[in-house]
């Protein structure tokens, strides 16, 4: 792989968002209300593609991470891989209740909390989440 | 791949959605409200079905629509070069960006991956129950 010549525009203006989602139809959804606010967006389906996508060289602002999957543990996993390599990248954690009552019990809501910039609650609020997402990257 | 490929369809004038597999690609084709008009698949990939597969579904379930089968970057590649140049905006089409990204695509590793266009209306699913 060749890390020192990115994929994609590098003359674009638009900031990246990677969304990491397992249920195609929700990661569709999302990634094209997304692009319909302007942003540039990759899509991975799960912690190895997204992973995949940045080791390719891809530059990428934020990941939102959707924690409603049988393979949350990797979802977790992920952020925190993300946050120790990619530190300038922003990261949002979103899970629908049933995730969230899983990790308190398994202890891992407070790492999570420390280890994301912002935690979100599904279903979306889509102009919420667009706010929030604005609000981190002009950080 | 399939994110390099699927940008320069979108540049190009496509909507794209990516599917990882044929099982996503069945669970989009399979919904009622979005209208898919070509479909460009590789032939390996993980999941139930192969390339070959999905093709004989979609051509007997939804014969109006398109399927281009890839087995290979470079025909995955080739591919996208002739839906942009018989696309919504054809004079967007640089030949000279497509060359550029031949270049970076071949300089990386394949990927198996699967993409379907479609143009016209698309219904959104959120969970939130919004939906156009």
């Amino acid at each position: 792989m060749n890390s020192a010549c990115p994929i994609g525009d590098p003359a674009s203006k638009r900031l990246t968002i990677l969304v990491v989602e397992d249920q195609i139809l929700a990661r569709m959804a999302l990634a094209d209300e997304l692009r319909r606010h302007g942003f540039n967006v990759a899509e991975a389906k799960n912690a190895d593609e997204a992973l995949s996508i940045f080791h390719s060289g891809f530059a990428v602002q934020l990941a939102i991470i959707d924690l409603d999957t049988p393979r949350f543990q990797e979802s977790v996993h992920l952020a925190a891989t993300i946050r120790a390599e990619y530190p300038a990248v922003k990261l949002l954690a979103a899970s629908g209740q049933g995730s969230q009552d899983v990790l308190r019990e398994q202890g891992s809501q407070d790492d999570l909390r420390e280890t994301v910039d912002a935690f979100f609650s599904k279903p979306y609020d889509l102009e919420q989440l667009i706010a929030m997402i604005e609000s981190l990257l002009e950080q | 791949m399939r994110m390099s490929i699927s940008r320069q369809l979108r540049d190009c004038g496509y909507a794209v959605i990516e599917a990882a597999n044929a099982d996503e690609a069945l669970v989009v084709l399979q919904h009622g409200e979005i209208k898919v008009d070509i479909v460009l698949t590789d032939i390996e990939m993980p999941g139930s079905m192969d390339g070959f597969a999905l093709s004989t579904w979609v051509r007997k379930n939804h014969p109006g629509i398109e399927v281009i089968l890839a087995g290979t970057l470079s025909r995955a590649v080739d591919a996208a070069i002739r839906l942009c140049q018989s696309g919504p905006f054809p004079g967007a089409y640089e030949r000279q960006s497509l060359l550029g990204l031949i270049k970076q695509l071949m300089a990386t590793r394949a990927a198996r991956r699967m993409i379907a266009g479609w143009r016209g209306l698309t219904n959104k699913m959120f969970k939130s129950g919004r939906s156009r």
